[in-house]
């Protein structure tokens, strides 16, 4: 990826003609002092490599990430156990209410036998 | 076929990796580690600095990458950015730089000790220098970021972006006037 800045092409192209440079006396073609820094300032090539492994060696490490569909998932998953409560409540409700009040009466003979059969014993249901 | 640029196949890079695929990820690093890593060795001029620096940097990239805006700019700019924020991070300047690590990969190019002692007395002149004004170097002349771009990596102008530079040649002319390999190649 190192370029040399005497002959930016690319993305640097137009903008390092003339004033880009810190001194228009030196251009770094033939500036000494670039070429000597070009020749020189480098890093042995095993460090490089041997970063790289140790970065990837990390990277290989990192415990998996959850895939983004569950982390954007995760964040209603609050709100999974009051919705659940709610619901069971309202099924609960909606339960009993769907039960006629009538059947409830205690005007019912039918329930009136059962109650007297249940509590009284077959004797006062007979009486009824 | 569709053709992709560079700049287009690391936005969709990026992308991926926003969404947490490793395999991007992967493929991103090993396209960006080697001038990553020399960039923010050239600013810190410690090795191991350097190594933690890529590696933070690098493991930001993973949760913050849906941040990157290819509109706004190519990704190396906005990568050498976090490189360089970390790299002139105070507390890492307090340490001083390591100029005897920095000699010849001798398997690799089998110098003469003539260029060897020219190596680190160029390696020495650098290690004087503040880290801005490496900064400025590294980004300018082996990195080839323009004026504006340094500029902008560095928050600030043009003008000051100009002064660093300068000053920085300015610097490592004086200090290499003195050792005498140098005086010989000037």
């Amino acid at each position: 990826m190192t370029k040399n800045p005497g002959n930016n092409s690319g993305s640097n192209s137009g903008s390092n003609s003339g004033k880009g440079y810190p001194d228009t006396n030196n251009d770094p073609l033939n500036d000494p002092l670039a070429a000597l820094l070009q020749q020189h300032w480098h890093t042995p090539a095993h460090a490089e490599a041997k970063a790289q492994a140790r970065l990837i060696a990390r990277v290989q490490a990192m415990p998996a990430a959850p895939t983004p569909h569950l982390l954007s998932a995760s964040k209603y998953w609050r709100w999974l156990g009051p919705s659940m409560a709610l619901a069971a409540g309202l099924g609960t409700w909606l339960l009993f209410a769907s039960v006629e009040p009538s059947r409830l009466s205690i005007d019912d003979p039918l329930l009136q036998a059962s109650i007297g059969e249940s509590v009284l014993g077959p004797s006062y249901s007979e009486e009824l | 076929l569709k053709t992709q640029t560079p700049d287009q196949s690391e936005a969709h890079l990026v992308a991926r990796i926003a969404a947490q695929d490793a395999s991007a990820f992967a493929l991103l690093i090993e396209q960006h580690h080697g001038w990553a890593y020399r960039l923010a060795w050239r600013i810190c001029g410690q090795q191991r600095d350097a190594e933690d620096i890529v590696q933070e940097a690098f493991l930001k990239l993973w949760t913050k990458a849906a941040h990157f805006d290819s509109s706004r700019g190519q990704f190396k700019s906005w990568f050498a950015r976090i490189i360089t924020n970390q790299a002139l991070d105070g507390r890492r300047q307090l340490k001083p730089i390591e100029t005897l690590e920095a000699a010849y990969d001798i398997a690799d190019s089998a110098p003469t000790p003539e260029q060897c002692a020219q190596h680190q007395d160029v390696h020495r002149a650098l290690a004087t220098l503040p880290a801005r004004q490496r900064a400025a170097l590294a980004l300018f002349y082996m990195d080839g970021f323009t004026m504006v771009e340094v500029a902008a990596l560095l928050e600030t102008n043009e003008k000051a972006v100009e002064s660093l530079l300068s000053r920085g040649r300015a610097a490592l002319r004086a200090l290499w006037s003195k050792t005498p390999e140098m005086r010989l190649q000037r």
